[in-house]
């Protein structure tokens, strides 16, 4: 009982998404200022390490204003829901050999329906502020999730078919070079479809400061603010560690098996993100519609074909 | 004359030329074949590849403001000096008002009075540096070379008119002492080597 | 009705009911990609645009009207403050108008060192130009490498005239400085390294299928469209008219030095973006041929008009005639002959005119400015309606506007 409350909570639980998450927008910004040839944070603690902890402590003790006319249940209570359901995902990943919080025998059902979820959760809150703009970037969260969730799941499914079953922790003991060789066209038909789940360049379309000045979360400040930002960044530790459990094989390594590989694979995930992120223009939304349903989702139903073939050559009996 | 004779006219040709744009395809086949060539080509990793070398070479562009400052050149125009001359020691203004009547935001205000030996001295001098545009026109006005640039920039005020008055401006007596007063190279500066282009005032006229 | 006592703001987009799903959208004047101050309200059907309607006038200053109340020498730091990007080039367009009115003769050294600066201040405009609107479509390094070129030239003209931004450095009757011994050897160097960072720039979003894609095809403007709408510089050059100022009626030192310019005849955005950055290759060009001449000119800076100009500050300080003169042109004013003229350059954004109208005061009797970018604006009405939101912010990136010169 206190095993289950210790490793829901604090290992690998709660807390240690809350670490993760701020660790990782450490990284981001840190990372991306060295692509832009610029410092970052440097000031607050060794390498600017406390800059994240200082900003959101800081976000904590503002005001959260709720402008005139809002829905009083969508506006406040959706950013409460959605960093719930954004930190659920990571209890169904295996970390390490046998510490897993959730060890189910569909794992990654779960785990596709529970990061499918959001970003309705994020349209809600769009459309509950009384701002046109908001209302025009949760209309655009929904379209593009929809589109990319499609090619999502069918390529998150595609390990699945592979070794036969939907419990992560299987997958992840039956995984190898050669199941890697043979899933990597779905590795990066995920990786494009993560790009558009989460709202990233070249798909930043919600986000589009440029046009509709921040989207959905142009009413939100302070506390709100500070909600949805972590579940945006608990969805980028969700989806990452996705990929690397599927895909790459989460804790296994070169001669031994180690956590420390697992969190490489995961930085190495966000630095690729991060590269694309500062190289890459972006797409209109018809373009990127058409983009999802014209090109994604036959290479994805494709990919699914490709991986029942090499099942029936290689992996028949798995 | 209509576009026709307009673009018919008689221009060297090898003056325009055209952008290297290839033509928009407009046959369903065309637009096909060029589908199919942007699929395949491989440009997005040629942009990424960019953006990783000069990541990779790891040199910031950036000053850390304010642990280190970037110098500035000595033509800057910034918070203005009054120079003394060197011979004397003497301010070299003479109260002539022109840099006051010059001002294009109106922004320098002095007060003269005409002192126990029959020179005139100017007794108060000030420079409202929240209307200053640090045009640079007073310095070249002065006919003296009195009223100068110098290269305090940092000048932050939480008031809309803040100025400097003439004590902050003027060198003081142990800097010219030392020889650190500097001339002003920018706007009114007289030429360099031009001590030896002066001429004699006509006499006879 | 409204009760005019107690005036509320009256938002179109409130309390209006209508049956269609129009939604009216005020592109405001704060908002991160506006480019400045521009109010653009938007009748959109569903992201699509259906009606477009700019509404300008946030940043007037009233520049043409302080025209009337200050001696001519005095308003030309007030045109730095136009299009502030590329200031040398609106200082020229005054000087050269008045020099035209007086007839003045402007000595070689000055004319070589004024083309400098306006050619360094193309290539400042071309860059920022090229900074922002790779920002807006959501390249963000390209923004932060042009800004970084940008910043040598910066670096440059700060040591020759003292500010970085607003340089009045260039006087009526030519300019007051000579350049300093570091800048031909600063140009050179990076003239040598701007062929190499034009490159990474046509590298990260030359042929980069989703610039592509953004910019094909978008905001296209038919020759017809341009002329009638008064467009000039790149918007015309990239509408199918050959036409530029600096071959058709040249100034300065133009006919002098080689260099072509790029037209194209698609009149998209894409088009406008290769205009701009062969542009910028032909500006370094010009540079180039540039250094040589310098060194073969005499160093006479301003000329020799005592009439209109004061003399250098060695004759004020030595040659009592010369005092005199400067006296009575600071206090009063110079006078020019009764006239109008009009003088149009060809500044980066376009046709730059500047039409003055002296009876004989110090004071001008009229000034009218004419800025390119308020032409450009005008243009939106008819240009973006059919486009959606995203083509919105991509075509007002490439249309260059800056909002100092459309207000004034």
């Amino acid at each position: 009982m206190i095993d289950t409350l210790f490793s829901a909570f604090v290992f690998p639980g709660l807390l240690y998404v809350l670490v993760w998450t701020v660790g990782l927008f450490w990284f981001f910004r840190k990372f991306m200022a060295a692509l832009h040839k610029r410092v970052g944070p440097s000031f607050n603690g060794k390498a600017g390490s406390y800059q994240t902890l200082f900003d959101l402590s800081k976000l904590l003790t503002k005001e959260s204003i709720t402008p005139d006319g809002v829905n009083p249940y969508l506006f406040s209570i959706m950013p409460l829901l959605a960093v719930i359901i954004a930190m659920l995902p990571a209890a169904f990943i295996p970390w390490m050999d046998g510490l897993v919080v959730v060890d189910s025998d569909y794992g990654l059902l779960a785990l596709v329906i529970l990061i499918g979820i959001e970003p309705f959760l994020l349209f809600l809150t769009g459309f509950g502020s009384n701002n046109k703009y908001s209302f025009l970037g949760g209309v655009r969260i929904l379209t593009q999730s929809i589109s990319m969730e499609t090619a999502f799941f069918l390529s998150a499914l595609s390990p699945a078919l592979l070794f036969g079953t939907m419990n992560l922790t299987q997958i992840v003991e039956q995984s190898s070079w050669f199941s890697f060789l043979i899933l990597f066209p779905g590795l990066a038909m995920y990786f494009v479809a993560l790009l558009g789940l989460l709202e990233q360049p070249p798909f930043n379309i919600p986000d589009a400061e440029q046009e509709i000045v921040y989207g959905f979360y142009t009413e939100y400040s302070g506390t709100n603010y500070f909600l949805l930002k972590l579940a945006e960044f608990a969805e980028f530790m969700a989806v990452f560690a996705g990929a690397t459990a599927l895909f790459l094989g989460a804790y296994k390594g070169i001669f031994f098996d180690s956590y420390f590989f697992f969190f490489m694979k995961m930085l190495g995930i966000a630095m690729l993100m991060m590269t694309i992120r500062a190289a890459t223009p972006r797409i209109t939304l018809a373009q990127m519609l058409s983009f999802s349903w014209k090109y994604m989702v036959p290479l994805a139903l494709l990919n699914l074909a490709w991986v029942l073939f090499a099942k029936s050559l290689w992996f028949m009996g798995a | 004359m209509s576009i026709e004779e307009f673009k018919d006219r008689n221009v060297g040709v090898s003056n325009y030329y055209q952008v290297d744009i290839e033509d928009y395809p407009t046959q369903p086949w065309d637009k096909f074949k060029r589908v199919v060539k942007r699929t395949f080509r491989l440009e997005l990793f040629v942009g990424l590849w960019v953006v990783m070398r000069e990541m990779i070479k790891f040199d910031i562009h950036t000053v850390s403001y304010p642990a280190e400052k970037l110098p500035i050149g000595p033509r800057y125009r910034a918070i203005h000096k009054l120079l003394r001359l060197w011979e004397s020691g003497y301010e070299r203004c003479i109260g002539c008002g022109l840099c006051e009547k010059i001002c294009i935001s109106n922004c320098i205000r002095m007060e003269t009075k005409i002192d126990e030996k029959s020179r005139k001295e100017v007794t108060e001098y000030s420079i409202n540096l929240g209307r200053c545009i640090f045009c640079g026109y007073c310095a070249e006005v002065c006919p003296e070379l009195a009223i100068v640039h110098g290269g305090r920039y940092e000048n932050a005020s939480d008031q809309r008119a803040h100025f400097v008055i003439k004590d902050d401006m003027l060198t003081p007596m142990d800097e010219l002492l030392t020889k650190q007063q500097q001339e002003f190279p920018g706007f009114g500066a007289v030429i360099p080597g031009s001590d030896k282009s002066v001429k004699k005032t006509p006499l006879a006229y | 009705m409204q009760d005019t006592n107690r005036l509320r703001p009256f938002f179109e987009n409130i309390a209006f009911d209508r049956d269609d799903n129009e939604v009216i959208l005020n592109f405001g004047p704060q908002h991160p990609s506006a480019h400045g101050q521009l109010r653009l309200m938007l009748h959109l059907q569903q992201e699509q645009i259906v009606k477009a309607h700019p509404d300008v006038g946030y940043l007037h200053r009233g520049m043409e009207k302080m025209a009337e109340n200050m001696i001519y020498n005095e308003f030309l730091p007030t045109t730095d403050r136009m299009d502030y990007i590329a200031s040398s080039s609106n200082n020229y367009g005054f000087a050269l108008a008045v020099e035209k009115l007086l007839d003045l003769e402007v000595p070689r050294r000055a004319k070589v060192i004024r083309m400098m600066l306006l050619e360094t201040n193309r290539l400042m405009s071309h860059l920022f130009w090229l900074a922002t609107t790779a920002l807006d479509i959501g390249a963000m390094t390209v923004f932060l490498y042009a800004f970084r070129e940008r910043e040598y030239l910066m670096d440059l003209i700060e040591d020759y005239c003292g500010a970085r931004l607003t340089h009045a450095a260039i006087r009526i009757g030519g300019v007051p400085l000579d350049l300093q011994d570091t800048f031909i050897a600063d140009l050179k160097k990076f003239l040598e390294k701007l062929p190499a960072n034009i490159k990474d720039y046509e590298d990260l979003l030359d042929t980069n299928r989703i610039w592509l894609m953004r910019m094909e095809n978008v905001g296209v403007i038919s020759t017809d469209m341009a002329l009638s709408w008064g467009c000039t510089g790149p918007m015309l050059r990239a509408s199918g008219v050959e036409w530029d100022i600096r071959k058709e009626e040249p100034y300065e030192l133009y006919d002098e030095v080689d260099f072509d310019i790029p037209v194209s005849d698609k009149g998209d955005n894409y088009a406008r973006y290769k205009v701009y950055m062969e542009e910028m290759r032909q500006s370094a060009r010009i540079l180039d041929q540039l250094i040589p001449m310098y060194y073969e000119t005499t160093p006479e800076l301003m000329a020799h008009a005592p009439k209109y100009i004061s003399g250098s500050k060695l004759d004020i300080m030595t040659q009592n005639y010369s005092l005199m003169q400067h006296f009575v042109l600071v206090t009063q004013g110079m006078r020019p002959p009764v006239g109008e003229v009009y003088v149009a350059t060809e500044s980066p954004k376009g046709e730059l005119g500047f039409y003055i109208n002296s009876q004989g005061g110090p004071y001008p009797y009229k000034l009218k400015l004419r800025a390119p970018s308020f032409w450009h604006t005008g243009i939106l009405t008819d240009l973006l309606p059919g486009h959606y939101i995203p083509d919105v912010v991509s075509i007002i990136g490439t249309t260059n506007i800056v909002f100092g010169e459309v207000d004034r």
